[in-house]
């Protein structure tokens, strides 16, 4: 019996004392780290463009107020996602990240929403072999010199996969070895607004800064909105075939404390509108097809 | 730019805020730089100094007030105060390159707004250079917009087929190496064609149309490479738009406002035929506001011919205004967090609106462009059509570089007034300090390096009892020959100056004109620099109206005409004493500038003000 009493006694300080230790190593972390994992909400980094979804998901209490950015430069690299829980960025990022990782850096992205990738096109600069109708062949096929289409920056998240379906169309069926790199690079290297600069950017130079750019690549809400604005008129937003969908993904960081009830719809809500402002229609689409991770990581060394 | 996962104790973070935060304080309440009195006092607020182009600064003091009341202000606990003041866009650059160290740049700016983001690639260029970090590197917001265009009095325009008829820099080049001038386009009457183009070393006009030249001959949009620079094609087409500039100059206003006065004359269409400006002078203009600044009680008055904007054919570059936060050493985080709150506020609609008003173009594409920018006032909004990328950094460095050797030659005569009042202190409060004529010396001295060694100058002093029998109202020192044989000879005569009698301004700026006009070279901008700070005085007070009057006629008269042989009078008024509005008569007779240097200590900037004018 006292043998049974002294062991009760034991775990029990032993209970005590594994609490207090937890304690005593949680407020060192909340000291010591920008994440709020003593409060239980994820701490989300968002890539540079999708800044605004990662506030308004933060201003609701939904993440941590503390939302780096991060972009695929450091996706990979484990002393800068170490105090992650999550990422907010457009697919396959996650994969192309993992691919460049030791260890697996991402779980499976859950889905936020999406958009075709559409043309906005100047009206009085329609790319020649565009003029019938826009494929991403013809835009692929398109002089750089005679026109300049914004494309993405392969080196961002956001600018790879707008990249992605004219690289497609430069290849064989998505292999690598068949991709077209310098063609492809001239197309990159063609527009007149730097390279680094997202679908937004882009676009507002189209609309803003009359010969800039014949046309951009960008998801449909983003490029329907610039096409309609105060200035109609100076451009349309167009379907090219065919369709690519331009997805938004919340990808948890493999091995972190979880994204707590951000897994479904309801639990984003408060991002609806910066996923709309961002091009994107909330809670809708699928992830990638299983080989465009692979072939971007391929396209990114080759011309990022 | 990208923030990091950071793992940083929050003590630490604390203690750095603390550091920062009075760090701000101690630069806010010190800074006594030239901010806009108007905004009043930004009190215990950290203090944003925003170095802007001289085109905006009226805009910008009217955003940051708004802003300065505004919520927006606050940060943290704290608030920021934007304090804008007007920097001409090269010597920004040129300060921030050399850590805006030197006096009279005003404070160290935290945001720096040149009138076009070459500058930005030129500052870092140059920082580069000297192996010191960039200090532009960060994408900028352009916040407005505005084209480079060839202004162009309309019926010169409708000549060249405006507004059917594209046009651009090869007519240009045609019409300027044509011997007939406007007589190829049936109008004999408007004589040659002649170009105003501002210096590219200080303006961003001349900038713009410098790259703009250089893409024209190559048949790119992007891409210009220095290997482009050195074909003999581009460098020959260079040279002749160069050889019809009528002079250049820091700013467009001086061939704005000469236009603007030649209008009201009837004689605008003989001034100059083009002049490289932004499409916002061109509705200034228009408007009746020639220097795009309205003084108080100032009254519009519509040019009878009025200007219109031709969008170079080959493309044109805007100038876009960008927005830097600058990674300078003397800029720390509040002052970052202050200037990003402000970047933001004046990117949005209610500001936009406002900027529209000045005649720019809105960077944010949610709002309408409207008028000004109508053809109501000779500008196209849908127009240009094609534009131009602005070279990489190295490639601009060479271009400007070139740019010295291709500029029009110039055929100058320095005429320094010694008069006895030169030999006053420069300033009244340092008696033992430097004397006018000390700081007069300094300045003409280090701008000599501003002429090209086949520049021809020479180099003449005035004022009463010169010469063997002390008879002579000047004396020239030096002849009129190549800079390549002059400069150190001068150098040395210039320093060897002292202050000797009295003032005959108006007698000898007549025979210093006359004797240019006997030497006329056609193919060099032929000037005449005088620097005076008195008033006439030569011990025949009776004949000073008649004298001035005799002067005057005889300016105009060799200025206007088809067989005019334009000498320009650039005449630099020195000290307080000096006869500002003779000078500006004098100026404007030959449809040069004048320049005030009623503070002696501003002579150098002035006086290098005045030689880029060649």
């Amino acid at each position: 019996m006292r043998q049974r009493v002294t062991a009760i006694l034991v775990a029990l300080a032993l209970v005590v004392g594994a609490a207090y230790l937890r304690s005593v190593l949680h407020d060192d972390q909340a000291d010591g780290n920008a994440t709020n994992h003593g409060s239980g909400t994820p701490v989300v980094a968002c890539t540079p463009d999708l800044q605004p979804v990662c506030d308004a998901l933060a201003a609701k209490g939904a993440i941590a107020a503390h939302t780096p950015t991060l972009d695929l430069d450091r996706a990979s690299d484990p002393a800068a996602i170490k105090d992650l829980d999550g990422w907010i960025t457009w697919d396959p990022a996650p994969g192309i990240a993992d691919a460049d990782a030791t260890d697996r850096a991402w779980d499976q992205p859950l889905v936020m929403g999406s958009a075709p990738m559409v043309l906005l096109v100047a009206d009085n600069a329609r790319p020649a072999s565009c003029r019938a109708k826009v494929t991403w062949g013809c835009l692929a096929g398109s002089a750089p010199t005679e026109t300049a289409i914004g494309l993405g920056d392969p080196r961002a998240a956001e600018g790879i996969v707008r990249i992605a379906p004219v690289a497609t169309e430069l290849s064989t069926d998505r292999d690598y070895t068949t991709l077209n790199s310098n063609k492809l690079q001239a197309l990159l290297s063609g527009p007149l607004v730097a390279v680094g600069e997202d679908a937004m950017a882009q676009g507002t130079a189209l609309i803003t800064q009359n010969g800039s750019l014949a046309g951009v690549v960008g998801p449909k809400l983003l490029m329907d909105r610039l096409a309609s604005g105060p200035r109609a008129g100076r451009a349309t937003s167009e379907p090219v075939t065919p369709r690519f969908d331009a997805t938004v993904v919340l990808a948890p960081r493999a091995g972190g404390d979880g994204i707590g009830n951000l897994g479904d719809c309801s639990g984003r809500a408060a991002a609806d509108a910066a996923l709309r402002g961002a091009g994107v229609e909330p809670c809708t689409g699928k992830l990638a097809a299983d080989d465009l991770a692979g072939f971007l990581y391929q396209v990114r060394k080759k011309v990022g | 730019m990208t923030s990091s996962v950071r793992s940083t104790r929050r003590g630490v973070v604390v203690g750095l805020a603390v550091m920062l935060l009075a760090a701000s304080c101690a630069s806010g309440s010190g800074s006594d730089g030239a901010g806009s009195s108007d905004l009043g006092d930004p009190g215990d607020c950290t203090v944003i100094d925003m170095a802007v182009s001289s085109e905006k600064a009226d805009l910008l003091n009217a955003l940051a007030k708004t802003f300065n009341a505004s919520s927006e202000a606050k940060i943290g606990d704290g608030c920021v105060f934007v304090r804008p003041f007007s920097k001409a866009s090269g010597g920004a650059a040129q300060a921030l390159a050399d850590g805006w160290r030197g006096e009279g740049e005003g404070p160290q700016p935290v945001i720096w707004s040149p009138a076009s983001s070459s500058w930005g690639k030129i500052l870092d260029q140059r920082l580069a250079d000297s192996g010191q970090p960039a200090m532009a590197s960060d994408k900028p917001v352009s916040f407005q917009l505005t084209p480079l265009v060839i202004a162009m009095p309309k019926p010169m325009a409708q000549a060249l087929g405006y507004p059917d008829k594209p046009v651009g820099w090869a007519d240009v080049a045609k019409l300027a190496t044509s011997k007939d001038g406007w007589a190829a386009y049936g109008h004999p009457e408007w004589g040659a064609f002649k170009l105003g183009k501002t210096n590219p070393n200080y303006s961003t006009s001349g900038l713009s149309s410098l790259i703009g030249q250089a893409y024209a001959t190559t048949g790119k949009t992007r891409g210009l490479t220095s290997e482009d620079l050195d074909d003999p094609k581009t460098q020959a087409f260079a040279r002749q738009i160069e050889s019809a500039v009528v002079h250049y100059g820091d700013i467009t206003g001086t061939f704005l406002q000469n236009w603007f006065r030649t209008d009201r004359e009837g004689t605008s269409l003989l001034y100059a035929s083009a002049v490289a400006v932004e499409e916002k002078s061109v509705i200034d203009y228009n408007k009746g506001n020639p220097d795009g600044v309205l003084e108080p009680g100032e009254k519009l008055r519509t040019p009878r011919i009025p200007l219109v904007a031709i969008y170079p054919k080959e493309g044109t570059v805007y100038s876009d205004s960008p927005l830097y936060v600058l990674d300078a050493p003397w800029v720390n985080s509040t002052e970052r967090a202050g200037a990003a709150a402000f970047i933001k506020a004046i990117q949005r609609p209610a500001a936009q609106k406002q900027i529209l008003t000045f005649g720019f173009r809105p960077g944010n594409p949610d709002v309408a462009i409207g008028s000004p920018i109508s053809s109501k006032y000779g500008v196209d909004p849908d127009q240009p059509s094609k534009l131009l990328q602005v070279p990489d950094p190295k490639v601009m460095l060479d271009l400007l570089t070139k740019w010295r050797e291709q500029r029009k030659g110039a055929r100058v005569l320095i005429v320094l007034d010694v008069s006895g009042s030169m030999k006053e202190p420069a300033d009244p409060e340092n008696p033992d300090g430097p004397t006018k004529l000390d700081l007069a010396k300094k300045a003409a001295v280090e701008s000599l390096d501003e002429f090209k060694g086949d520049d021809e100058v020479g180099f003449r002093i005035f004022t009463t009892n010169l010469g063997p029998n002390q008879d002579q109202n000047f004396q020239d020192l030096l002849p009129i020959r190549p800079m390549s044989q002059n400069r150190e000879p001068m150098k040395s005569s210039i320093r060897d100056q002292f202050p000797l009698n009295a003032t005959p301004l108006y007698l000898s700026t007549q025979d210093a004109y006359q004797d240019m006009v006997k030497g006329y070279d056609p193919t060099r901008i032929n000037a005449v620099v005088l620097l005076t700070d008195g008033v006439n005085d030569d011990d025949d007070n009776i004949a000073d109206d008649r004298q001035l009057s005799t002067l005057l006629n005889t300016l105009r008269n060799g200025t206007e005409g088809e067989t005019a042989k334009p000498v320009r009078v650039f005449t630099i008024a020195y000290g307080k004493e000096a006869d500002q509005d003779t000078l500006q008569r004098i100026a404007q007779a030959t449809n040069a500038a004048a320049y005030d240097a009623s503070n002696p200590e501003t002579i150098t900037k002035v006086f290098t003000a005045v030689l880029s004018n060649f």
